[in-house]
């Protein structure tokens, strides 16, 4: 007998075995006695943890043997069992009940002496009567209860049908709605693919500044300025040696003659004797013009192409564009690089420049050491002086030039941004003296790509469709079956076995009383007189009533499964199977 | 063709090669300046100071190719005198001096009149007692035979009177006659200096000691290949300008 204490049963009514429940096949289970041999009775505790348990048991042996269970327990399914079973049960427990009744019933009428064994009953005795009634009422309600089970799930059957022959019917109509929708796409996709541009058409564009004398100019004018800023900073950071230091030293001073033209001609006689220096410079200066000259002819290509104004060179314009990002970006870092090098030499130039003062000083300081100690030597004496006057002439550079590199600190930010804006002159000269033509094109009409993802898109989208439209079909079909298969179950067919149970309760109650009483039941006269219930008789073969709709929605469905096939043969993409 | 002009430019390097090899000795050799420096305690310190003043005048006057010489007059017996010799390298283009040349000229002046001003210490002056004006002739002409082509005058700052145990010029009667001076050619003992042109500044010319003095040396000169004229034997010149002789008197000899 079920109780509060019970696991609740599955889905089909099974209630499952586990370690804390019994499985009902024990024969000492208390629960068993309710007659249907199935349901275990539980502790409450032991109920709940039970599910817990059975769902995430830890220590479940794999390899362990699945229980014996009847073939009925698994394959109650959507059958007449799983629809009965229910009413099975809740005629068990009924019967149970009663036969709990009659023994009640007996025993109470044994304490009393009841019914006299020894005279005789003209009428039937009262507790048989009332345990017969209820029989009757009880084998009349299961035979109600089971039609009535069976014409509702029949009807709910047919109702899922006709929504399953709906969602067929509109998965096929979107199907042939897509295949129309891709015809057109497709239709426009050849328009666009035998798209032409007109001829004479260029793709490119043509120097701003057309003079190639003027942009050589320009960049030379750049060059030089640039150098001209940047080549005292490498002067500094590059010294020459002595013998060096001392020939541009006299070559400065030589010319100072030639007035007017001393400062560029010392500026010249610099940049030969710090020949080191004058590499690098020209060297990094040079790298910069050229990085911001390419810098600037990658932007005009970068900004002046565009795949919608030139559709049918989208493709060679993409490539090219892609090219000359990767020579900016790369031209930028390298200016970048290149002033940042710049601005972190200057910073301590004035501090190179000072060490080698303090160096020089120190020669100094000991040159003049040695001319003391050179004192009237006469051999001696003259080479002592040349190495002061030497050491005096290298130290009085060295502090011209830290002077200079103080300056030069000074005035770093402002160095930097005429070296930025230098770049940018070298950038802008590239910019205008850029000049390209991209007119052998072998790109495709801008609108293609978009409608070819659509295409794409109604492709997945049509075997979706056609996916769940057989889906719903055969989900269909087998309700259709199973309608038809619950129609023809007659399930009230084991009628007679239901009937032989309920004709035990009145023996059992007999069999109570004399068992109480001490005696044979056959020795009760009372209990002499036939005890046999009249039931009703029952028609087994009695059909169900067949759903009004259901000849109405076996027709829509194959009406439906004949447009699917229709439809699929040429709504479903290649690539999907077309048929169901 | 290859060939030929492989050959040219061999020819073409090995020229240049031996141009430059040549071209290390200057076109103009310069002159050479050996001066005698003679600050024995017979001389005052006024003396001195006209010779210290007309050396540095002859020093500023130097030019690129120049040779000096300064010899302290020798003090006799094995004692060694003090001595500098030192030229200015001769510039490639005479004509027009670089900035490296006038450098180099500018040190050489500083350091020669430096060496001047060791040379002139009068504070050495009063240890110094003989005055060996022979000895300080002979090293002069050997450093006058190294001047190869330079024309070479010799400056003589001192009075002129030799002090040394074999001749003292301290009386009239004391200066060695000519048959001296013919012995010692005789016996080739006399310095030659044949091409030089002898200066002398500081002697004494108004007494009849100096005038007996002045013309022992005339004669000493041209028994050594040169002659000193009146004029280059005087007691002080003022302009460094007219230490140099006439043309015909430097190469006069006997």
């Amino acid at each position: 007998m079920a109780n509060t204490f019970s696991p609740p049963p599955t889905a089909n009514g099974q209630v499952n075995g586990s370690r804390f429940g019994r499985n009902g096949t024990s024969d000492h289970s208390i629960a068993s006695l309710n007659g249907n041999g199935k349901a275990p009775v539980r502790p409450a505790w032991v109920g709940r943890l039970g599910q817990y348990w059975d769902r995430y048991a830890p220590f479940r042996n794999p390899f362990a043997k699945k229980p014996d269970l009847p073939d009925d327990d698994f394959d109650a399914g959507n059958g007449v069992h799983a629809i009965t079973k229910k009413t099975d049960y809740w005629f068990n427990r009924e019967l149970y009940q009663l036969e709990e009744e009659a023994k009640k019933l007996a025993t109470d009428w044994a304490e009393k002496g009841l019914p006299r064994h020894d005279v005789a009953r003209t009428s039937v005795l009262e507790p048989e009567q009332v345990l017969g009634m209820k029989c009757l009422e009880l084998f009349r309600q299961w035979h109600r209860r089971v039609r009535v089970k069976m014409q509702d799930h029949i009807q709910a059957a047919s109702a899922t049908l006709n929504k399953l022959i709906g969602e067929s019917r509109a998965e096929v109509n979107a199907l042939d709605a897509t295949a129309n929708e891709r015809k057109h796409t497709r239709t426009q996709i050849e328009s666009y693919q035998q798209f032409k541009e007109p001829d004479g058409v260029r793709v490119g564009y043509d120097r701003i500044l057309k003079n190639s004398w003027g942009f050589w100019i320009f960049a030379a004018i750049v060059t030089i300025a640039e150098f001209t800023a940047n080549f005292p900073v490498f002067r500094l950071l590059l010294p020459m040696n002595s013998t060096l230091v001392t020939l541009a030293s006299t070559l400065g001073e030589a010319a100072e003659s030639h007035t007017w033209l001393a400062g560029p001609l010392v500026l010249l006689q610099d940049i030969l004797l710090h020949f080191e220096a004058f590499l690098v410079a020209l060297i990094a200066v040079v790298i910069l013009v050229f990085l911001g000259k390419t810098a600037g002819a990658s932007a005009r290509a970068i900004v002046s192409f565009s795949e919608s104004e030139a559709p049918m060179a989208a493709t060679t314009i993409r490539a090219h564009r892609r090219q000359h990002t990767f020579v900016f970006v790369a031209g930028l870092l390298g200016i970048a690089s290149v002033l940042t090098f710049m601005y972190f030499a200057r910073a301590q130039i004035a501090e190179t420049a000072q060490s080698r003062v303090r160096s020089d000083s120190v020669s100094l300081r000991q040159a003049l050491f040695d001319q003391q100690a050179a004192g009237t030597d006469l051999a001696k004496a003259p080479a002592a002086t040349q190495r002061v006057k030497d050491a005096t002439r290298t130290l009085q550079q060295h502090l011209d030039d830290a002077a200079y590199a103080e300056t030069v600190q000074r005035i770093n930010y402002a160095i930097v941004w005429l070296n930025i804006g230098l770049v940018l002159a070298a950038m802008t000269l590239g910019f205008v003296y850029k000049r390209e033509d991209l007119t052998d094109r072998q790109g495709e009409h801008p609108s293609l790509k978009p409608l070819r993802k659509r295409l794409l898109a109604l492709e997945r989208e049509a075997l979706g469709h056609a996916h769940a439209a057989r889906i719903a079909m055969s989900n269909a079909v087998t309700e259709a079956g199973r309608i038809n298969h619950l129609l023809e179950s007659h399930p009230v067919r084991d009628w007679q076995a239901k009937q032989d149970r309920l004709q035990g309760v009145i023996p059992l109650f007999r069999g109570e009383n004399a068992r109480v009483r001490g005696l044979d039941p056959m020795n009760v006269i009372a209990f002499s007189q036939p005890g046999t219930i009249v039931f009703p008789q029952v028609n087994e073969n009695e059909e169900l009533r067949r759903p009004t709709e259901l000849d109405q929605l076996l027709r829509e469905l194959s009406e439906v499964e004949a447009e699917f096939a229709r439809v699929s043969a040429y709504a479903v993409p290649t690539s999907a199977p077309s048929s169901t | 063709m290859v060939k030929r002009s492989l050959l040219v430019l061999a020819s073409a390097l090995v020229v240049a090669a031996c141009d430059s090899a040549v071209g290390g000795e200057s076109p103009n050799p310069g002159r050479a300046y050996i001066v005698g420096i003679d600050i024995s305690g017979s001389r005052t310190a006024n003396e001195l100071d006209e010779s210290k003043k007309l050396l540095d005048g002859l020093i500023d006057r130097l030019q690129p190719g120049d040779h000096l010489t300064l010899i302290e007059v020798y003090q006799g017996g094995r004692e060694p005198a003090k001595q500098w010799s030192d030229s200015i390298r001769s510039p490639k283009n005479p004509k027009q001096l670089t900035g490296s040349d006038e450098r180099r000229l500018e040190d050489f002046k500083d350091i020669a009149r430096m060496q001047a001003s060791i040379l002139f210490d009068s504070a050495r002056a009063h240890t110094i007692l003989k005055t060996d004006i022979f000895g300080t002739l002979a090293r002069a002409a050997d450093y006058a035979r190294a001047s190869r082509n330079r024309s070479t005058t010799l400056l003589l700052l001192s009075d002129m009177m030799n002090e040394t145990p074999d001749v003292t010029m301290t009386s009239a009667d004391e200066i060695p006659g000519e048959s001296w001076i013919r012995r010692l050619a005789t016996a080739k003992r006399i310095p030659q200096l044949r091409g030089v042109c002898v200066v002398v500044a500081g002697a004494d010319v108004s007494t009849a000691r100096g005038a007996a003095i002045r013309d022992f040396w005339s004669k000493y000169f041209q028994a050594a290949g040169t002659t000193i004229s009146a004029d280059n034997y005087r007691n002080m010149i003022s302009d460094p300008s007219e230490i140099s002789c006439p043309a015909s008197t430097a190469s006069t000899g006997p």
